[in-house]
């Protein structure tokens, strides 16, 4: 299982210090939301990546804006982060029609090949008669720098495009466990085996307990109760919103130290988890 | 007069072939050389669709540039702003100049390829609209974005920046009976309005020994550099210069007549000269092309040898 913790400072200072915290602790993916619909998550990755140099930087960003921008942005971000990005494109209005076309022209523009698209809403090149302009097909450069840019999808529509496409759909906790694993099955229905390359992620808000800790027994239940009912294998945690750069800090080190070790194996032998929380304590 | 550098593109060129992640990696650590040579910024250009690898997403490099540093500020020279919703790309830009610190420069252009609209399904026809609709959102939400320059010298441009009380970026190719007249019309506009309006100008440069070795190589960097664009797709009298080799010639000249590349003492005058008409701040495009160490060594020359000197002869 990976995880991956969700960055949220708003200085840029912040966001690298999270950045580099959880790249530290061996986090391995940081998550960067476009929030309220804004679409900044890219800008705000290439930022992390300019203080980082292992950890994976997921992008969430929503539709609604051109899917060339969106893929020219990924593209440079990608550059910035020699090869970390992980492109999330978010179903953020419910319209499965704009999620699909905005997907489709994403992954065609970030191929390494010229490209034409004519659909509903977008026609690429527009070859618009007052623009004196009769290329047939475009190319994006620079190009992405991994062989093939991982491009997840969100929200509302995410899984019907997705398992369409042969792409990795997003899971939230809010939507509950019978829900991922109703969506998972009808996606190993439809792809087979080609659903063994897809990773399985699932974005999960962390509570506090009354004493503003976290109880790390039942963050490890859920985890392994996720993977053992759907595969999940990547664990995108959010912590409180509340908390102080510093408290931000102990809570994505406790994470490292306290969850993770007890999440990788399927199995644990008896006695290692007392032992580490007599090394922790 | 605040000295800025420019431009960073990004391109791997038949001359000067690199990897691109390279490239944005030496974004970083240029810009970091900047800050610490004392420069006041840093410019990132914008094209689209282009062999190279041009960068076409200035506001996501200029993100890495400024985590990369403290103090230095980003421009972009310039953001192709009509080709975008300007809704979108406010959100993104308050953000930008929000996370930074104000440290985000916005300059901004119409741009002339008619490929990059028509990717984009905008008509070139529009783009004054979509360029005066899209400035008068930014200037609705104040401090809240970035400071706008606005790039060109056509009377349109330098009436939009005086009308909105924005900057505007005159370019490197005008002549200094060109430069002082584009200054007073700006500034007509600013006072119709009443408003101010900020000068900054953009010029060709290189910083030489004082040899006729490293004159001739910089001329030949901005020959090569003008030639390749300005011959594949910079529109002369409507078409492309590869396609009227007098014309390009033409422009080729007008790039190396009006481009500062000398000695220090030499670019000392021009721009005390330049800060004398009015300008508030300069961009030297460097022209030396994807050639790092002399990048860097023209950079360190201008820092050591042209920096301090500025002004000095004003001041004695």
């Amino acid at each position: 299982m990976k995880l991956g913790l969700a960055l949220a400072a708003d200085t840029m200072d912040g966001l690298i210090a999270q950045a580099r915290v959880a790249e530290a602790a061996g986090i391995e993916i940081g998550w960067l939301e476009s929030a309220n619909g804004e679409d900044t998550a890219l800008l705000r990755a290439a930022a992390a990546a300019a203080g980082t140099g292992v950890i994976r930087l997921a992008a969430s960003v929503p539709t609604g804006g051109h899917p060339l921008a969106i893929a020219e942005s990924a593209a440079v971000a990608d550059n910035c982060s020699n090869g970390r990005l992980i492109l999330v494109i978010e179903d953020a209005v419910g319209d499965a029609d704009l999620l699909a076309e905005t997907v489709d022209i994403v992954l065609s523009a970030v191929a390494p090949r010229p490209f034409r698209h004519e659909g509903r809403r977008w026609r690429i090149p527009a070859n618009l008669p007052e623009n004196d302009q009769q290329e047939e097909r475009i190319i994006l450069t620079p190009q992405v720098v991994q062989p093939e840019l991982p491009v997840w999808l969100a929200g509302g529509s995410a899984a019907e495009s997705a398992r369409a496409r042969g792409l990795t759909h997003v899971s939230s906790s809010a939507d509950g466990m019978a829900e991922a694993q109703r969506a998972w099955d009808e996606t190993d229905a439809v792809l087979g085996l080609g659903s063994l390359r897809l990773r399985r992620p699932w974005r999960h808000d962390l509570e506090t307990d009354d004493d503003g800790g976290f109880d790390a027994d039942a963050i490890v239940d859920r985890l392994c109760a996720e993977r053992l009912a759907w595969g999940m294998d990547v664990a995108v945690l959010r912590l409180p919103g509340s908390l102080a750069p510093d408290a931000w800090v102990r809570a994505a080190r406790w994470i490292a130290t306290a969850v993770r070790p007890r999440v990788l194996l399927h199995e644990l032998p008896a006695g290692i988890e007392q032992h580490w929380k007599e090394v922790l304590a | 007069m605040k000295i800025g550098l420019g431009l960073w593109t990004m391109r791997s060129t038949a001359a000067f072939p690199a990897a691109w992640p390279t490239l944005y990696e030496q974004l970083r650590t240029d810009s970091q050389l900047a800050e610490s040579l004392g420069f006041h910024s840093l410019w990132i250009a914008e094209h689209h669709f282009w062999y190279d690898g041009w960068t076409p997403a200035p506001l996501v490099a200029a993100a890495s540039a400024l985590a990369a540093t403290s103090t230095l500020h980003v421009g972009t020279g310039i953001h192709l702003l009509p080709l975008y919703e300007r809704d979108a790309v406010a959100t993104q830009l308050c953000a930008l100049h929000r996370l930074s610190g104000g440290r985000l420069e916005h300059g901004v252009g119409l741009g002339y390829r008619a490929s990059e609209y028509d990717g984009y399904g905008v008509s070139r026809r529009v783009r004054g609209k979509r360029m005066d609709a899209a400035l008068e959102r930014l200037a609705e939400l104040g401090n809240a974005a970035p400071p706008a320059w606005v790039g060109g010298f056509a009377a349109a441009a330098v009436q939009r920046a005086g009308r909105l009380g924005l900057g505007i970026m005159l370019p490197s190719t005008l002549k200094p009976d060109q430069l002082r007249v584009a200054i007073q019309e700006a500034r007509a506009a600013a006072d119709d309005a009443g408003r101010t309006v900020r000068i900054g100008v953009m010029k060709y440069a290189w910083a030489t020994d004082g040899s006729d070795r490293q004159h001739d190589w910089a001329v030949e960097m901005l020959g090569r550099f003008t030639r390749e664009y300005s011959g594949a797709w910079f529109p002369l009298k409507g078409r492309p210069g590869f396609e009227s080799p007098e014309l390009l010639e033409g422009q080729m000249r007008r790039s190396a007549d009006t481009a500062l590349i000398g000695p220090a003492e030499y670019l000392v005058a021009e721009l005390d000269a330049l800060a004398d008409a009015g300008a508030e701040l300069c961009v030297l495009h460097l022209v030396g092309d994807g050639r790092l160490p002399e990048r860097h060594e023209a950079m360190t020359r201008i820092s050591e040898s042209v920096l301090p000197s500025l002004g000095q002869a004003v001041a004695a």
